[in-house]
């Protein structure tokens, strides 16, 4: 879908780092390098899924992107403004122009309030309408999600997983944002309930024009629904490309391993494996050089001493990779 | 066909509520062989762990839980064993691992304590011959440094290393059938490429059983040999892996089958969806669980229970179109 890349930036961010302070006993201090310098792109009306293992810094760049914290360096720019300039009304109306889905619809959703009053919370926020024009525009949107009038005067706990995770969705769509940010929002749900979010998304995609970051940890589901997928190891992103070429044109060694690790839905298929050694290193002390190096099959000495930046190798496909690198 | 080891047959589980007495899994009957891996597949709430776990009756039974049915290990009905003869099954005879490693394990005893303890119960050796037996399943498990890790705990290990604790703690006395509840489930796809290859490891080098209880399609269409498809509480579907996958005939497992996003599918597609939800426990449906939910439910099923039937030599479905 190369339109896509083609449409105006609604989102940008350059050299984003997000460091966490920890204690390391004995009085020192040392850094948790959760994210450590990312660019990244989000183009309108498409969806961007990010993908990565556990700690490797796709939620914490979720949450720095949404404003939820601040960054330790780099800039971010949403719709043309950089966020770490506005302050008062300019930064409450940013907000509402990029919202956030996240994983648990069970610990997301405030379980004292009644839906309808969930959603009609975020227009009172922002003083958008009177009371019944905000009821009204509450109830659109319960509909759109494929929810019930009647679902409107209950409590989070008497719905499932599914309709819990709609209404986590009309709340981010009830203010009309630009962007959202999903964090993992299907990952807690059964695979066909799960299927029912993915192609509401999908709908919205198409019908609102609206652009998504899909953070998710499945490939086969960021796959579906991505036009481009970036691919995050320890705080970097290390491959990103349209999610056709990714797939059919894996670069970065990393990417590969991931890729062959998915488990195939097919019993005649047998796969090779690339397995890769050992754990993830700590992001407190993240390999010198390529962070990757220690569990590459390719990697040389020289991967131990320089760090290879995110770099287009074919149009649209980029990689920090020193394979590629002449 | 290699010796069948576990043989369950109508067992249903019912526990003590608040609404009443529900029944969560209702005339489960399934046979487990020497050597054979089986799935069970569906999704939450289908009875696959309590199925699980009635088997080594780890329910509380004075107040909670309430077994009937049978349940034949060998030649010994497990459901009738008094609670000291069971323990000797419990991890001796038939182990278990659980989809939260860092929950089932011990937090103030170290790793290598855990692993000698069951060894210690269950065999008559010595500590140092447990210490040592130990230090070798760290080994086999594909745990590095195994020696320094046997002093570790919990804590200090990451996920994936702490699932390999609990397998080696579940081999440790080698027992004939292993029950995997979600082992990966918690885990990212290169760790869970790694445990899953573990398990396949030791189920042909040990010849030992394996129940692999998993919501997670491509982990058993790559592993087991056997599958059943469990929904509400009953067994919906039973096959070959090759029946289940190139040929579903229970409408349910068709619709899980479609609705699995694949790594092979283009981008954009729709996913095909299964209507509604499962309903809740004591609102079971009249006829086929299922029917509420299934496209092509008639007046039949929706007031008689289809019977759980052969469609082919090695293929069992539970559904009124295939008779």
């Amino acid at each position: 879908m190369s339109h896509v890349t083609e449409a105006p930036v609604v989102l940008k961010a350059t050299g984003v780092k997000k460091y966490f302070a920890a204690n390391a006993g004995l009085g020192k201090k040392k850094y948790v390098k959760a994210v450590d310098g990312v660019d990244i792109e989000l183009h309108k009306g498409e969806i961007y899924g990010l993908v990565g293992e556990t700690g490797c810094g796709k939620s914490t760049l979720g949450r720095t992107l949404m404003m939820l914290t601040e960054p330790t360096a780099g800039d971010i720019e949403i719709l043309g403004q950089n966020v770490a300039e506005l302050r008062g009304r300019e930064l409450k109306d940013m907000r509402r122009k990029i919202q956030m889905v996240f994983q648990d619809p069970y610990t997301s959703l405030d379980p004292k309030q009644k839906v309808g009053d969930i959603l009609m919370e975020a227009l009172e926020i922002h003083g958008i309408g009177t009371r019944e024009e905000r009821l009204e525009i509450a109830m659109d949107i319960m509909h759109k999600m494929g929810l019930r009038t009647e679902h409107f005067y209950r409590y989070p706990h008497e719905f499932s997983g599914g309709q819990r995770q709609r209404v986590g969705l009309a709340r981010a769509l009830i203010l009309n944002p630009e962007i959202i940010v999903c964090d993992e929002p299907v990952s807690a749900l059964d695979v066909s309930i799960q299927a029912q979010i993915i192609n509401l998304l999908q709908d919205l995609r198409e019908k609102e024009d609206i652009s998504l970051l899909f953070i998710a940890h499945d490939m086969s589901v960021v796959k579906y629904i991505s036009d481009r997928i970036g691919v995050m190891y320890l705080g970097h992103l290390m491959e990103e490309a349209e999610g056709e070429a990714l797939f059919a044109d894996t670069l970065h060694p990393y990417s590969q391993a991931l890729l062959s690790a998915v488990p195939e839905v097919n019993p005649h298929v047998h796969k090779e494996r690339i397995m890769l050694e050992g754990d993830l290193p700590s992001p407190m002390n993240p390999p010198k050089g390529c962070v990757f190096h220690t569990r590459c099959p390719y990697a040389v000495e020289r991967c131990s001493e320089v760090t290879p930046t995110l770099k287009e190798v074919k149009k649209g496909h980029r990689v920090a990779c020193l394979r590629y690198e002449n | 066909m290699a010796e069948s080891i576990l043989k369950v047959k109508d067992l249903c589980t019912s526990f003590n509520t608040e609404r009443g007495r529900l029944k969560a899994i209702d005339g489960v009957s399934f046979e487990v062989h020497k050597g054979e891996m089986l799935g069970i597949v569906g999704e939450s709430g289908c009875g696959k762990s309590v199925t699980s776990q009635s088997i080594l009756r780890l329910y509380d039974e004075k107040s909670l839980a309430k077994y009937t049915g049978e349940v034949r290990f060998h030649d010994s009905s497990l459901l009738d064993l008094p609670e000291k003869e069971m323990r000797h099954v419990r991890g001796e005879k038939i182990s278990m691992i659980f989809q939260d490693a860092l929950s089932s394990l011990n937090p103030v005893f170290t790793v290598g304590n855990q692993i000698m303890e069951s060894l210690l119960i269950h065999k008559s050796i010595t500590k140092k011959e447990a210490k040592e037996k130990a230090i070798q399943l760290l080994k086999d498990v594909g745990i590095p440094d195994p020696v320094r890790r046997f002093y570790q705990y919990p804590f200090e290990l990451s996920g994936g290393m702490r699932q390999r604790v609990m397998i080696a703690v579940a081999l440790a006395c080698e027992p004939e059938l292993l029950i995997a509840d979600e082992p990966t489930t918690a885990l990212d796809v290169t760790i869970q490429a790694q445990i899953m290859d573990l398990i396949v490891e030791m189920n042909r080098r040990r010849g030992m059983g394996v129940m692999l209880i998993t919501h997670d399609l491509g982990v058993v269409a790559e592993t087991c040999s056997k599958v059943i498809v469990m929904y509400l509480g009953q067994i919906v579907e039973e096959g070959l892996v090759t029946d289940i996958f190139d040929h579903p005939m229970h409408p349910y497992t068709v619709g899980l089958m479609e609705s699995v996003p694949r790594i092979d599918s283009k981008t954009g597609e729709r996913l095909h969806q299964i209507k509604g939800t499962v309903p809740l426990l004591n609102q079971i449906p009249e006829g086929c669980r299922f029917a509420p939910r299934c496209p092509y439910a008639t007046e039949l099923c929706r007031k008689k229970m289809p019977e759980f039937h052969e469609v082919s030599d090695t293929q069992k479905t539970r559904c009124h179109r295939m008779i």
